[in-house]
């Protein structure tokens, strides 16, 4: 122990030098002067016909931005977006883990087809679902209308309330498969013990759930995973 | 009697409902891709009926991405038949996506495990601020930095190359990876590597045969998460790649179905095109990514 720690003195400062410079290299160039220009640039003025004529510009153009109705809309329906498909996506992968847990033929083949959304960039699950939504051929018109939900074939996405429900619903598909496997991830590391000691209280299933399954805190990962990077398949689908 | 009757009714009950919601679940995961590669087997004429129709009828479409300069003397004639030219770089993204993905797993485990490595067992002044700096700037929204981004590329004298892509994704995916195991290392204890210092081992020797064996669950999450958001990511590679040269899988097919004329069976294709690097992947490493993540590895 005692030699340990003096190798680590003689030679420490070399390996921490060798291990922790690539990545940190890495992560300083597109980290720390991006967030300086940002911040720079939004504070100073160009003007695009005399590129010389640049200066500091104060608050003005925060003020302009918020100021702007279609940033103020787009803001609105940025919170909306997070906040729906987050419920839909949590509860969406807690069912779908909770069901892949169990034991039952050919779960080990539902896992993997649970995952198949991941494999598929958002931007091409974004083209396929407008394809399901298209307004003259797609197959959801086509299904709501021989059920008899809908007299005809409606343009969706030019809907604002149907086009963001239908955008929540195919985001919720996108992104739901990595959910499912963190939280599965999560149950499976549950240890037995604690459910057997559960059942020996007497807990009733429902609150074996709540405070064996949901308590420890590994469902935390969730929310960085959710909220992560919506605007692609926004542009993508509402474009 | 009657109670060992009644426990048996709820089993079965109980499995009727596991199966009813396992069939819900796989058809709400495949639809959209299976009514995909049935919309890609069809020529355009046949695609926009109404109702739909679905009998596949022609692979013409994969052809068209596999092999553009041929196939497209064979059967494409503009007046029926229009394709964006940048159907023709399929192949090419392939690649790309291919050769990027690998690059950002590998620097993932080197660079982004020896970080770890440090920054959990090693004491030393700054630890913790780099540490924290390192993990935190995974919080930047890409739409903030994007110009930025551009200008350093710029700069660099690397628009539209692969390398350009490899750097950014390199930036974004290395703060995850490093968090992740550095949190997975905190569970392994340290007595062997210990040990193996004092037997003599260096460093590296003590590295790459004692702690890589054991962080193995750790390093196979960080592989699978690494190659996944490089592999999917949009916003940065439209903006820094031009041509074929570096043009990536998502790229490419935003293009194709990006043009309102391009016939929509073709897009289809190119969906389907995309996705088969991932899903030989998985089920390839199903096994270890499986056992992997379930080690808990990502919390």
């Amino acid at each position: 122990m005692v030699s340990a720690s003096r190798r680590l003195r003689g030679r420490g400062a070399l390996f921490i030098f060798l291990t922790t410079l690539p990545a940190l290299a890495i992560i300083t160039i597109f980290t720390l002067y991006p967030i300086a220009f940002a911040l720079w640039s939004s504070f100073s003025f160009y003007d695009l016909t005399n590129p010389e004529k640049t200066g500091f510009a104060g608050i003005t153009n925060y003020a302009g931005a918020l100021q702007t109705t279609g940033f103020q809309h787009s803001v609105e329906a940025s919170i909306v977006f997070v906040i729906a498909s987050f419920f839909l996506v949590v509860g969406l992968a807690l069912g779908s883990a909770l069901l892949l847990n169990e034991k039952f033929r050919g779960v080990k083949y539902l896992q993997v087809i649970v995952l198949l959304p991941w494999a598929i960039p958002i931007v091409v699950a974004g083209l396929m679902w407008r394809w399901i939504y298209d307004s003259n051929y797609g197959i959801l018109n086509f299904a709501l209308q021989s059920l008899g939900v809908i007299p005809s074939y409606q343009a969706w996405l030019t809907q604002a309330n149907p086009a963001m429900a239908l955008l929540i619903v195919a985001y919720a598909w996108s992104e739901f498969p990595v959910s499912t496997l963190l939280i599965l991830a999560g149950l499976q590391s549950v240890p037995k013990e604690l459910y057997e000691a559960a059942v020996v209280d007497g807990a009733r299933a429902f609150a074996r759930f709540r405070r064996v399954t949901l308590m420890p805190p590994q469902s935390s990962p969730i929310t960085s995973i959710v909220t992560s990077s919506p605007s692609t398949m926004l542009v993508e689908l509402v474009h | 009697m009657g109670e060992s009757e009644r426990v048996k009714r709820g089993v079965r009950t109980r499995r009727i409902f596991l199966y009813l919601f396992a069939v819900l679940l796989a058809l709400w995961v495949l639809f959209p891709i299976v009514w995909t590669v049935l919309t890609s087997l069809r020529i355009e004429a046949e695609v926009r009926t109404v109702p739909p129709s679905v009998t596949p009828t022609t692979i013409n479409n994969y052809w068209l991405l596999v092999d553009f300069a041929h196939a497209s003397k064979l059967f494409v004639t503009s007046a029926i038949y229009f394709v964006p030219t940048i159907a023709a770089e399929m192949p090419d993204a392939l690649r790309n996506s291919t050769i990027i993905g690998a690059a950002i797993v590998a620097i993932n485990l080197t660079a982004g495990s020896l970080a770890a490595y440090t920054f959990s067992r090693l004491k030393f002044r700054g630890r913790w601020p780099l540490f924290l700096y390192a993990i935190a700037s995974r919080l930047l929204p890409g739409v903030a930095v994007i110009i930025p981004f551009y200008v350093i590329i710029r700069t660099f004298g690397l628009l539209d190359t692969t390398l350009a892509v490899f750097l950014i994704h390199a930036a974004y995916t290395l703060p995850f990876s490093i968090w992740v195991l550095y949190t997975y290392l905190f569970t392994v204890p340290t007595d062997i590597e210990e040990s193996a210092l004092v037997d003599g081992y260096s460093r590296f020797e003590t590295l790459r045969k004692v702690v890589f064996p054991v962080i193995w669950p750790g390093l196979v999450a960080v592989a699978i998460f690494s190659f996944m958001f490089s592999y999917n990511e949009f916003f940065f590679a439209q903006l820094l790649t031009t041509t074929a040269a570096s043009h990536t899988v998502p790229v490419v097919v935003a293009g194709i179905g990006g043009e309102l004329t391009t016939p929509i069976s073709l897009v289809a294709a190119s969906g389907i095109v995309a996705m088969i690097p991932p899903v030989v992947i998985f089920v390839i490493f199903r096994r270890r990514i499986m056992s992997g993540l379930a080690s808990g590895a990502v919390k």
